[in-house]
């Protein structure tokens, strides 16, 4: 297996009234390709500043302090915004939980993904978006590329902003938080789909959770983040059955605890 | 045992959009139910159902459209009124509490944790002293209670802003504390210990609760009775057994969208109910789950289910669930699921 992304020993602050808050300290962990990663911890721990550092989007008083991201051998942290604009939905592509905010109110699905095309300088194949929407199990996809954002259900739209994400063969898929807050039968839909996706195409994926379920229902390999560290790594059967930290073994039994009433489900 | 609150057929209309475009959004479309005194009474559905007007309505917050809500036995409709106080006005509202989901917007920004918990005292008109903040404080878990007495809400975490909240609904002690989504913005450790403490003070305060959520998993661990909702209609109702033997097949659909923290679930397929719940102005006929349920048939498009007694303490709104079920229940849930998953 080759190596899709490698962070060695990143550590990001936050510039707070004057004081460095440090929310990842030290983390190296490396993404095979076509490998899905699963990074889970609770508010704070530091997992989103991960994907933020990746795509490029920290917040103004983010400071990187040391480390490197290597994406197939480039330094991310490194790149220069024209580099990163070429990066960032060609080679990388982030998802997040509440696709209607993040897809353009006044333009139609049709010329949303015409832009995303056009800012990389690729000539829009509209054929290609069909194929993907069909792929996706879009039904009608010529009327979805005819609709504005508003007009999509809550599951269809998430389809679509799938769908941009994937039209350009990305080889690196990130999904923060995609399923935090959704109903139980909405977060069982986008949890079935991304397993689609990573049946369906080849990309490495990391999945942004606070959520063990999610994240062992879907991902080859589980960091656990405390408090900016990575305080566990390991399969899910690992993570579950064997966990090697205190936190990890707290978070795994309160969870157990909590679902305990519903651990025998299984139709 | 007593019932506390009895909701009867009660119907809540929203309007929205410009005014010559107004569009009704029945948030709540006639829901009857009982909460018994000394249970957990658990309303669950998603978004869009209706659970949180409901509570809100149980709250005397919200005042109804139509339908009669008793508290305590008492017809309590006209108590929504503002300005209107008596003796028995201000007992039903100091036994019924609430506490919200999300501790951040719940407490006010301004005020220590002292004004927030003095509060509903001086409401009521109650002497107070130093000592009943402090039990409150040590009662939810926050100790020492001078350490917190003096604080802003935005010095303390999520979950101990949740337990300020629920110290705050305790202070009069309620007969009553309407839980609206209490874990749902809290990170998983800390549902854990606020479940815990809910389960607490429940006995040592002889409370009932009206639990609105979700969390299907969290719920089953501390629920009595059950109501499920979907699209402002109750679809069925039963006490905790509805987790083994859930019959309506929203709920059936519902319990099995929960993604389990198992090793197998990586290999598993994931199910999911097909199709999107409908949108608050759709009007759907007949029953509002027929789009996406297997069993639907021309009775389901045509007319609306009643709330029906199935069993002992079970109701369900649902034309086809009995003549399914009769050859087991087994067989039945699983043939639901079945066709489910050749839908998708």
């Amino acid at each position: 297996m080759k190596p899709l992304l490698e962070v060695r020993e990143l550590t990001v602050a936050y510039r707070v009234k004057g004081v460095m808050k440090y929310a990842v300290k030290d983390v190296s962990f490396t993404l095979n390709e076509d490998e899905v990663l699963a990074i889970v911890g609770e508010s704070g721990s530091g997992k989103s500043t991960i994907a933020l550092s990746i795509v490029g989007a920290l917040p103004e008083n983010a400071v990187v302090v040391r480390g490197k991201i290597l994406f197939r051998g480039i330094d991310l942290l490194k790149l220069r915004p024209n580099e990163r604009r070429y990066i960032n939905g060609k080679e990388i592509s982030i998802i997040f939980q509440d696709p209607i905010t993040h897809l353009n109110p006044l333009r139609k699905v049709r010329l949303i993904f015409k832009d995303l095309f056009e800012d990389h300088g690729v000539e829009f194949n509209i054929q290609g978006v069909l194929e993907l929407l069909r792929k996706l199990k879009v039904p009608d996809p010529q009327r979805v590329l005819e609709s504005y954002p508003f007009q999509l259900s809550g599951g269809m739209a998430q389809r679509v902003f799938i769908a941009l994400a994937l039209v350009l063969n990305p080889k690196l898929l990130i999904a923060d938080e995609p399923t935090s807050a959704l109903d139980l039968t909405i977060q069982a839909q986008v949890v079935r789909l991304l397993r689609e996706v990573r049946e369906n195409f080849r990309v490495g994926m990391i999945m942004i959770t606070h959520d063990i379920g999610v994240a062992t229902s879907i991902a080859d390999r589980i960091l656990v983040m405390y408090d900016g560290e990575l305080v566990e790594e390991g399969s899910p059967d690992d993570v579950l059955l064997r966990p090697k930290s205190r936190y990890t073994a707290s978070l795994v039994s309160s969870t157990k605890a909590l679902y305990k009433g519903v651990m025998s489900w299984t139709y | 045992m007593d019932v506390l609150i009895e909701v009867n057929n009660v119907r809540k209309v929203y309007y929205i959009g410009s005014l010559l475009n107004r569009k009704p959004v029945k948030a709540v479309d006639g829901v009857s139910l009982k909460v018994e005194e000394g249970r957990t009474h658990c309303i669950v559905g998603e978004s869009g159902s209706g659970k949180s007007t409901l509570a809100r309505i149980m709250a005397l917050i919200e005042e109804p459209t139509a339908g009669s809500l008793k508290v305590f036995g008492v017809d309590s409709t006209k108590y929504f009124r503002r300005g209107l106080s008596s003796d028995l006005h201000n007992f039903i509202r100091k036994n019924i509490q609430i506490v919200f989901q999300d501790p951040y917007s719940s407490l006010n920004p301004r005020k220590k944790i002292r004004d927030i918990l003095t509060k509903p005292f001086k409401v009521h008109k109650i002497n107070y002293n130093e000592y009943d903040l402090r039990k409150l404080l040590i009662d939810v878990g926050l100790e020492p209670p001078e350490d917190y007495l003096d604080k802003y809400p935005h010095q303390l975490s999520g979950g101990e802003r949740q337990r300020v909240a629920i110290a705050r609904a305790l202070a009069l002690l309620p007969k009553v504390i309407i839980l609206d989504e209490p874990t749902a913005a809290l990170d998983m450790s800390i549902k854990a210990q606020i479940l815990d403490l809910l389960v607490k003070l429940k006995k040592q305060y002889n409370l009932t609760y009206v639990l609105i959520s979700h969390e299907v998993p969290i719920l089953t661990n501390i629920c009595d009775d059950v109501t499920v909702m979907y699209y402002g209609k109750v679809v069925e109702s039963s006490d905790c057994r509805i987790f083994k033997t859930p019959l309506h097949p929203y709920t059936i659909g519902l319990l099995n969208s929960v993604l389990i923290p198992n090793p197998e679930s990586r290999t598993r397929s994931i199910f999911a109910i097909p199709g999107d719940p409908p949108s608050s102005t759709s009007i759907v006929s007949g029953c509002a789950f027929n789009p996406r349920c297997p069993l639907s048939s021309e009775v389901c498009v045509k007319c609306e289910p009643e709330l029906r007694d199935v069993g002992v303490n079970h109701k369900v709104a649902c034309h086809k669930c009995d003549q399914h079920v009769i050859g087991g229940y087994e067989e039945y849930r699983d043939s639901i699921m079945r066709m489910w998953r050749e839908m998708m």
